[in-house]
């Protein structure tokens, strides 16, 4: 049996394995410490143990947070891509993350220091996807072309930019450094106290979405033919906006806005899994997205004695192929 | 073709012959410059030549004269001098001109809600200088309107927009790059230019001669300390902890204070960009913490909650300019001895009054 052949009768169990191997790789690589420091850490921590500090307050957040941010993603990728039948749609096309950056920006050059703290880009960029969630669902009800919506999403965006470098042009030197490197993206804001709010958030999200598998397998038929099979759709695109908009906020919440990854992923899982059904297709976003961070991660990890790489950067870098793949493939 | 070919050997044998005997009558004398490496000043028969740029890099060149020298090499840009108004995005520039008693030269500013200066705040507030409320690009009739006939600002690599079309008008873009000097001492002497673009030249010299023996005596001072507190600085922004590199000016400062900073082996003047648990590793033990960027311990603990883990933190020694920000941007530079005083004062625990830092309350 090929590698192929294997991978699609297991391919679940391969891509769990490989995560739980990369997130153990990504927990230990450069540090001195064992499983049994990782115990320590969790169970019976003692900060003044240089080993489990690092553990505790660098690996083991950095990890979940790769696990929870490319799941996370990856789904809000598939919802998107499966409602505007657009394997280019992403949050990040749609201007949702652009609504997370515009908030943040916001916070970030105003004169509050809540808003210049981590809960307070929590709440800033929470507030923003959802607001720019909300107005790509207001017109959803007007407009009733796909292609156009998209558009709609990418003007959003785009005036969501404009908005950012007026900011840009009158903020301190200070602010603008900040809120640049906040768009670079990055795993390590996440403290390990912050976990359990991000799990908190993320998780039963996720979860939801499995109740998204009927709508979304009838919408591949096309919007007419699952209206006809009993799908509401007002409600099914009100709640898919409002599950990406929480998803993709979170995240950029925690980790600034990360490109690609809601892009390119559910079109990996879709070649590797070559299944249209949400059911399989959600599982496989979520592994592999979470995968997918993970190893940026460790790869992150391994380049830092070389040189720093921005999170962002490599996820383009990655990302970026796709996203030309698939537009060679439509055109061929 | 041949033709071509004559005309232009001709053409260039010319030219250089021009370019040659021009430099040659012009007889440069370089002026005294004992720290700053980034301009150069020459005195020559049409006035004073001013040369911007770090060695191996571009070059700006300007002639300051009172009047337009009849001949001007191609390469030059005349200023007249003494400038009447100043259009100050460098930040630096507006304390420099204030130590020279030349405040009232400064027409408008980029960003009024960054200044210190009382005297600017106060001629902002009445209208006699103009807030831009930008560094980038400004609509070339505001800037005529103000009557700016020189624009100092800080190159990051990027000339200031439309700087040759805003020269034909007659208004003057000058790179200011004292933020590339790797001693405190070459910063502050950058009082010299401010000083020749002022009249104020003496003035200027005498400052900064009081102020290089000031200095001097300070890092005496600091030698006679037998302890070295070991020193780290800077916070972390997104992925990375920014702090500056072994070569800088600020590890230059800490050094002469007697202070033993982490990173002082590090090549580069600018700053280090290092991974955050490295830095946490490295310096859970280091005793003294430097600039931060926040000014309340509080604030610290809630904007990086990694914090608790330095020993610096817990004990209370942290130490920032972040309370007075714009204070300290805006004249740190140009009286680099009353930094040295504050960092010699932090490190060696004396009782003095601190001129920019304050301890993390």
């Amino acid at each position: 049996m090929s590698f192929l052949q294997t991978f699609s009768k297991y391919r679940t169990g391969i891509l769990l394995i490989f995560l739980v191997l990369l997130i153990w790789a990504d927990v230990f690589t450069g540090t001195s410490s064992d499983f049994k420091d990782l115990w320590h850490a969790l169970t019976n921590y003692d900060s003044e143990q240089l080993d489990q500090l690092v553990l505790r307050e660098f690996r083991i957040p950095r990890a979940v947070t790769a696990c929870f941010a490319g799941a996370a993603l990856s789904i809000c990728g598939l919802l998107m891509q499966t409602m505007f039948n657009n394997p280019l749609a992403g949050p990040y096309v749609l201007g949702i993350s652009s609504g997370s950056s515009l908030f943040v920006a916001l916070g970030a050059m105003s004169g509050f220091h809540f808003f210049k703290s981590d809960p307070g880009n929590i709440v800033l960029a929470f507030g923003g996807s959802l607001v720019f969630g909300l107005i790509i669902l207001g017109f959803a009800r007007w407009i009733r072309s796909q292609v156009s919506l998209l558009l709609a999403g990418l003007m959003l965006g785009s005036v969501a930019g404009a908005m950012i470098t007026a900011l840009e042009a009158t903020a301190a030197a200070q602010e603008l450094r900040s809120y640049t490197l906040w768009t670079m993206g990055s795993l390590s804001n996440t403290t390990f106290d912050q976990i359990p709010l991000m799990m908190g958030v993320v998780l039963p999200s996720l979860l939801a979405c499995v109740f998204m598998v009927k709508p979304l397998n009838a919408l591949l038929l096309g919007e007419e033919h699952a209206a006809l099979l009993g799908i509401r759709m007002v409600r099914f695109r009100t709640t898919a906006v409002i599950l990406t908009s929480v998803l993709a906020g979170t995240v950029t919440a925690f980790c600034g806005p990360i490109a690609f990854v809601g892009l390119a992923v559910p079109n990996l899982v879709k070649l590797l899994f070559k299944s249209a059904s949400h059911s399989k297709l959600l599982v496989g976003c979520a592994l592999l997205g979470a995968l997918f961070l993970v190893l940026t991660d460790l790869v992150i990890h391994w380049m830092e004695p070389y040189f720093l790489l921005p999170l962002n950067a490599f996820t383009t870098l990655i990302g970026a192929p796709v996203v030309l793949y698939l537009i060679l493939k439509r055109w061929s | 073709m041949r033709t071509l070919l004559v005309v232009s050997v001709v053409s260039l044998f010319l030219y250089s012959c021009g370019t040659r005997h021009e430099q040659k009558k012009e007889g440069y004398t370089p002026l005294r410059l004992e720290f700053a490496k980034n301009f150069k000043l020459d005195s020559c028969a049409s006035g004073i030549r001013l040369s911007i740029g770090e060695k191996g890099g571009k070059t700006w060149n300007f002639i300051l004269s009172e009047k337009k020298p009849s001949h001007l090499a191609s390469d030059l840009v005349w200023i007249r001098i003494p400038v009447e108004n100043f259009l100050t995005l460098a930040g630096t520039d507006v304390g420099m001109l204030a130590e020279l008693k030349e405040e009232d030269r400064i027409a408008g500013v980029g960003n009024g809600k960054t200044i210190f200066s009382k005297y600017v705040k106060k001629n902002l507030r009445n209208g006699k200088i103009r807030d831009f409320n930008t560094w980038e690009q400004i609509p070339f009739e505001q800037l005529m309107q103000t009557g700016v006939n020189v624009i100092t600002y800080s190159n990051f690599g990027k000339d200031y927009p439309h700087a040759k079309e805003l020269e034909k008008a007659g208004i003057i873009c000058l790179p200011i790059l004292d933020w590339k000097e790797e001693h405190p001492l070459g910063k502050a002497e950058w009082i010299k230019l401010y000083g020749y673009l002022t009249g104020r030249s003496e003035m200027a010299k005498t400052y900064f001669s009081r102020l290089h023996t000031s200095y001097n005596n300070l890092k005496k001072e600091a030698q006679t300390y037998t302890t070295h507190p070991t020193v780290f600085c800077g916070n972390q922004t997104g992925e990375f902890w920014f702090c500056p590199s072994g070569e800088s000016y600020e590890a230059k400062l800490i050094a002469d204070a007697g202070g033993n900073y982490i990173y002082k082996n590090t090549k580069g003047t600018g700053s280090l960009s290092l991974p955050p648990e490295k830095v946490l590793t490295t310096n859970k033990e280091t005793q003294i913490w430097l600039n931060p960027g926040i000014d309340t311990r509080e604030l610290l603990h809630k904007k990086h909650p990694r914090s608790v883990f330095f020993d610096a933190f817990n004990q209370g020694n942290v130490f920032c300019y972040s309370a007075r920000m714009n204070y300290y941007w805006e004249n740190a530079a140009v009286a680099p001895d009353k930094v040295l005083s504050d960092l010699i004062a932090i490190f060696h625990r004396k009782n003095k009054t601190l001129h920019f830092y304050s301890k993390l309350k």
